[in-house]
């Protein structure tokens, strides 16, 4: 069965009028000539006015080949036979094998890890990176409709997302206790480390930096001090750094990457920074860069409570926290038993097949005959 | 305005017959007005003083106690003017052969009735009716005339429209009494006819050259075209083959009806094809066989 996933491209099908008018229009060329014998025209063999095309066959491949292209911006995909197939088991990975199979009875069942290709279960347990909901879909979409699906989940999920999972079909959802070790993710993160570098310049800076850190501290967790010259090095985990010492140095854009905050005065402002905070008079004071999992934020000028109205405004520090630390990241922890997912899904199609690819391919076909075509040497022109 | 060769040489067989006496000045190949010494026996006439004695014919004298003095007709050459149409519509080519267009034709016919004047000794001008004016190659005979009237020819250039009845004094001023006249035309100025005409009324022998271009006589147009009068610059848009069939009506009975006006004042009528040798029309002309 052929659907497509975004009719709204067949309005590219309009273009047919394009050929249209160049095959009709031409019709209207009509050749002056000079001719003494004019006037023995009769003076009703007027042109007839009826449309004449031009290289009709030309005209046709040339109709077909927008339809094509129209039928490609529509995106057509081609919906399996959806025969129902043997049962399937999913996995969570976090699971051992062993205990999923001892928690259903399913010989005959395909076993599968829910993992990204969902490899068979007799493979090794893949690490679990990808949302769970989103993998869910997937298997939803991709099995026939008539396949039953078992689901089994440890008693706590991640991985979810705003969107209660509802699919498509009815499945059975098996919640079985970890016996693995694994980390128990409510555990209170480590305590942040602040890093501050500072210059001969910067020796000034450290009183307010000293000041936002102790502000910071009220209420929110307690930090670890890492106060050190310009020179030493970073830790290597990345963490929050305020850099008061001039230039930053060449290696910090990777550090950054790898999910540091930084907060740095005195920089020249880059391109690509987004000013994030500006004083009464309207001057950038603070602009920010997102790179790879961490942030940049660069003052263009010292940190310095007398540099700038803005450091000395009551909400500065939370404010400046809440950049440094970006914005907060969704729940997606809950206990399994109470997210079993809804059969009132999108109804599961089976898999499909995109025919973009052999449409291409038909596509580029066409447009070789029409260049062919339209550029053979014509035995009349 | 060089005649190919074959044609050159086909064109030795032709002669121009005149009908009139022929009335040039010295001697030449037609039966001439003018009397004198010759052979062909004219009439008798009274002596006078005056008179060669050797001219008297002593054996009449001898039975009619009288002098009578013998006279022959003198045989002289004939004078041949070329009437061109210059008209803007002259200008028009096929488009198979653009370059060969009827005033093109025009000329390398007179080049043709050049040849055939100077080889048998008449003498030939040429003379180009343009809106503008006349345009002339002045009579001449003899070989060394040759170059003269080629370069003249080579000279001449075509436009404008038809000129009025005034025009035509110059012409008939020109083409004197009892020479022959050829107008060439494309036959469309309903000014030529009349032309052919007055010359014709005023004894002097007429013949008609109507070159027709091979579009007008086959109409091979398919499609849309508009139709262009190089002279009065009127339009007319037509759909070629839907026209095809009463153009070719109407076309064939505008040049029967111009034979027919022609040949009601003795003046004979041939058309010229442009993909026809220009002998061929000449063949039919001077023959008196069209």
């Amino acid at each position: 069965m052929i659907a497509l996933l975004a009719p709204a491209g067949l309005a590219a099908a309009a273009a047919v009028v394009v050929p249209l008018i160049i095959h009709w229009v031409r019709r209207s060329d009509r050749r002056l000539i000079s001719f003494a014998a004019m006037r023995y025209l009769s003076e009703h063999a007027h042109p007839r006015e009826r449309l004449r095309v031009h290289e009709p066959w030309l005209l046709l491949l040339r109709l077909l080949m927008i339809a094509v292209f129209a039928l490609v911006m529509a995106l057509p995909i081609l919906r399996g036979k959806g025969d129902a197939t043997a049962p399937w088991v999913l996995v969570a990975p976090n699971l051992a094998a062993s205990a999923a199979r001892a928690a259903v009875a399913a010989p005959l069942a395909e076993w599968r890890w829910l993992a990204p290709g969902f490899p068979r279960l007799e493979g090794p347990a893949p690490v679990a990176a990808s949302p769970l909901a989103s993998l869910l879909r997937q298997a939803d979409a991709d099995l026939p409709p008539g396949t039953a699906v078992t689901v089994i989940v440890p008693e706590e999920l991640t991985g979810l997302d705003a969107e209660r999972l509802r699919l498509g079909r009815a499945v059975a959802w098996r919640v079985v206790a970890e016996t693995g070790a694994v980390a128990n993710p409510a555990a209170p993160p480590a305590a942040l480390t602040l890093s501050v570098r500072y210059d001969a310049a910067g020796d000034a800076e450290l009183p307010l930096v000293r000041a936002l850190a102790a502000a910071w501290q009220v209420d929110g967790p307690a930090m670890q001090w890492d106060i050190a010259a310009r020179d030493a090095p970073l830790p290597t985990t990345p963490g929050w750094l305020i850099w008061i010492a001039g230039p930053l140095p060449p290696g910090i854009e990777e550090w950054v990457r790898r999910g540091g905050r930084v907060l740095a005065s005195r920089q020249a402002s880059g391109a690509g920074r987004a000013v994030v905070r500006s004083d009464a008079s309207g001057t950038a004071v603070l602009s920010a860069t997102e790179l790879g999992k961490g942030r940049l934020l660069t003052l263009t000028g010292p940190l310095l409570a007398s540099a700038s109205a803005a450091f000395s405004a009551p909400d500065f520090p939370r404010a400046l926290r809440d950049l440094l630390r970006g914005p907060p990241t969704p729940p997606d922890r809950a206990p399994a038993a109470s997210v079993a997912p809804l059969p009132n899904g999108p109804p599961a199609h089976g898999p499909i097949q995109s025919l973009g690819p052999y449409l291409a391919l038909l596509l580029a076909l066409l447009f070789l005959g029409e260049r062919l075509m339209a550029t053979r040497i014509r035995a009349n022109a | 305005m060089l005649i190919p060769p074959d044609v050159r040489s086909r064109l030795r067989g032709l002669r121009f017959a005149n009908r009139l006496h022929a009335n040039g000045r010295g001697l030449g190949q037609h039966r001439g007005r003018s009397r004198g010494a010759g052979l062909e026996f004219e009439q008798y006439r009274a002596y006078e003083i005056g008179d060669e004695p050797r001219r008297i014919d002593w054996k009449l004298y001898g039975r009619s106690d009288r002098l009578f003095v013998r006279e022959a007709t003198r045989d002289s050459p004939l004078n041949v003017w070329v009437l061109i149409d210059a008209t803007a519509s002259m200008a028009q080519a096929d488009a198979s052969r653009p370059d060969y267009s009827k005033f093109v034709a025009a000329k390398l016919l007179a080049a043709c009735l050049a040849e055939v004047a100077l080889l048998q000794g008449d003498a030939i001008g040429v003379i180009g009716i343009t809106g503008d004016g006349v345009q002339l190659v002045p009579l001449g005979g003899g070989a060394r005339n040759r170059d003269r009237l080629l370069i003249g020819l080579e000279r001449l250039v075509c436009g404008g429209r038809w000129p009025g009845e005034a025009g035509f004094a110059q012409v008939q001023e020109r083409v004197g009494v009892d020479s022959l006249a050829v107008i060439i035309s494309d036959g469309f100025d309903a000014g030529l006819p009349v032309l052919a005409e007055n010359l014709a009324a005023a004894r002097r022998q007429v013949l008609s050259l109507g070159v027709v271009s091979c579009e007008e006589r086959d109409f091979p147009f398919a499609g849309g075209f508009i139709f262009r009068d190089p002279e009065t610059g009127a339009e007319c848009r037509a759909d070629g083959a839907a026209a095809r069939a009463d153009f070719l009506t109407r076309f064939a009975a505008a040049r029967r009806e111009l034979k027919t006006r022609l040949a009601q004042s003795g003046v004979p009528h041939v058309e010229y094809h442009l993909d026809e040798p220009p002998d061929a029309p000449l063949r039919r002309i001077l023959s008196g066989a069209d």
